[in-house]
């Protein structure tokens, strides 16, 4: 029997002194359950610690990744070439186009206003009416849209209002026509931007490796003008921001669209 | 929408060009353009292996380099068709000169050295002219022969870019 009762005898005493050494020990452990089970008293201790390390991060970064990230941004910016400058080429354009309008518009008020001072006010009442009579009478209206390729005269989107001659062609011969032009009078690096033949006009506004088109049938206003000008910067700007290397089909079919929106489609609804 | 692609005919004078390229598209602009600005430019659909693509062909005017033709007409296209009179000996005597001139411009562009007017020269000379150009084809503007033949081939090189660069 006393051999029985020793050993339970040693394991509660045993217990009771590993009770006794572990008791502060499973407090501190309690306590630190605690902390990592509430979110506020563990956000109290590392948050510090996280923006310690940010602090630091963000004054080393310059000196310890600069050349990491510039070396990224590089070959992004190589891979991306095409794509960088098609976005950059409409939006160039239209800074450009609406700091002149704005420097013509002031050239032009000051004009006005000293031919206002030595004129009599019956002249200019009259002229000015007979300026709407001949803007209510001129009839414009864009019958084709394009948008082709620079180099290999491609067409890469068209629309029209009406069936013409095959749009590849017209795309070719334009290019054709273009190139011969730029070519045989380079005198300077300006691009064709514009055909007039008889009431029709064909309006080019060149871009990167594009260009777009409009043939635009009647007279037409220098405000209209502008306003198309500006509405295939636009175009450009939110249509064809990227590469146009490789088109696929998705993407002619929604230039296509596109296009009749933006070229074709207001001027079938425009009052004449 | 079908794969557009543009092929440059090019070569000297009086070769048989535009009648080459008269022979395969039933043309829609006038002649005239030829004189004008030097081009003309007309499309034909050709279907291959149940494929179809568009071939936006140039017939340029006159000669291949030079100062005559705009460098312009040659870029952006993917196949360049050299055409030369076989009954002619002038008009291949500068046909290395006259590649090398056209690589330089479109590295990795088809080029397709086609002897045209078969039809005037014997046997022995197209065997003579064969090993002298190493031409892709034999062509009579005037019969049709092989016409078609030359650009369903180049239609098919097309269609997968990785036959038939040489």
């Amino acid at each position: 029997m006393g051999n029985n009762s020793t050993p339970t005898k040693d394991k509660i005493l045993l217990e009771q002194l590993r009770e006794a050494l572990l008791r502060e020990d499973r407090a501190a452990l309690a306590e630190l359950r605690h902390i990592l089970n509430t979110r506020k008293e563990l956000e109290e201790r590392v948050n510090p610690i996280i923006k310690e390390h940010l602090l630091e991060l963000e004054q080393s970064f310059p000196d310890a990744y600069l050349d990491v990230v510039q070396k990224i941004v590089d070959r992004r910016m190589h891979q991306k070439q095409n794509e960088l400058i098609n976005i950059l080429y409409p939006r160039l354009g239209m800074m450009v186009r609406k700091y002149v309008n704005s420097e013509v518009r002031l050239w032009m008020e000051r004009l006005q206003a000293n031919i206002r001072r030595t004129s009599r006010t019956v002249f200019w009442s009259k002229r000015r009416r007979a300026e709407e009579i001949i803007l209510e009478n001129s009839k414009s209206i864009v019958e084709e849209a394009y948008i082709v390729s620079h180099e290999s005269g491609l067409l890469l989107g068209s629309a029209s209002s009406a069936e013409t001659v095959d749009k590849d062609m017209i795309a070719g011969m334009l290019t054709a026509i273009k190139a011969f032009v730029e070519d045989a009078f380079k005198r300077t690096d300006e691009e064709l931007q514009g055909i007039r033949y008889g009431g029709y006009e064909i309006m080019i506004q060149n871009f990167f490796n594009y260009y777009i088109a409009l043939a635009i049938a009647g007279s037409i206003s220098e405000q209209e003008r502008d306003e198309l000008a500006g509405k295939i910067l636009q175009f450009a700007a939110s249509e064809l921001n990227h590469d146009l290397q490789e088109p696929d089909p998705v993407f002619y079919a929604k230039m296509n669209t596109q296009l009749e929106a933006y070229f074709i489609k207001p001027y079938k609804n425009k009052p004449q | 929408m079908i794969i557009s692609k543009k092929v440059v005919i090019t070569g000297h004078f009086g070769v048989g060009k535009t009648s080459l390229f008269n022979r395969f598209i039933s043309n829609t602009f006038n002649e005239k353009y030829l004189t004008t600005i030097g081009v003309r430019v007309d499309k034909k659909m050709v279907q291959v292996d149940g494929q179809e693509i568009s071939l936006v062909i140039w017939d340029l005017a006159g000669e291949v380099s030079q100062e005559k033709v705009p460098r312009s007409y040659f870029l952006g296209a993917s196949a360049i068709i050299y055409v030369f009179d076989l009954s002619r000996p002038a008009t291949f005597s500068r046909l290395e000169d006259d590649l090398q001139y056209i690589q330089t411009v479109l590295p990795n562009v088809l080029i397709r050295k086609v002897g045209n007017k078969k039809d005037l020269v014997s046997d022995e000379t197209l065997q003579n002219i064969h090993q002298l150009t190493s031409p892709h084809y034999f062509t009579s503007a005037r019969t049709g022969e092989n016409v078609e033949d030359l650009f369903t081939n180049i239609a098919r090189a097309l269609l997968s870019p990785s036959s038939g660069r040489s």
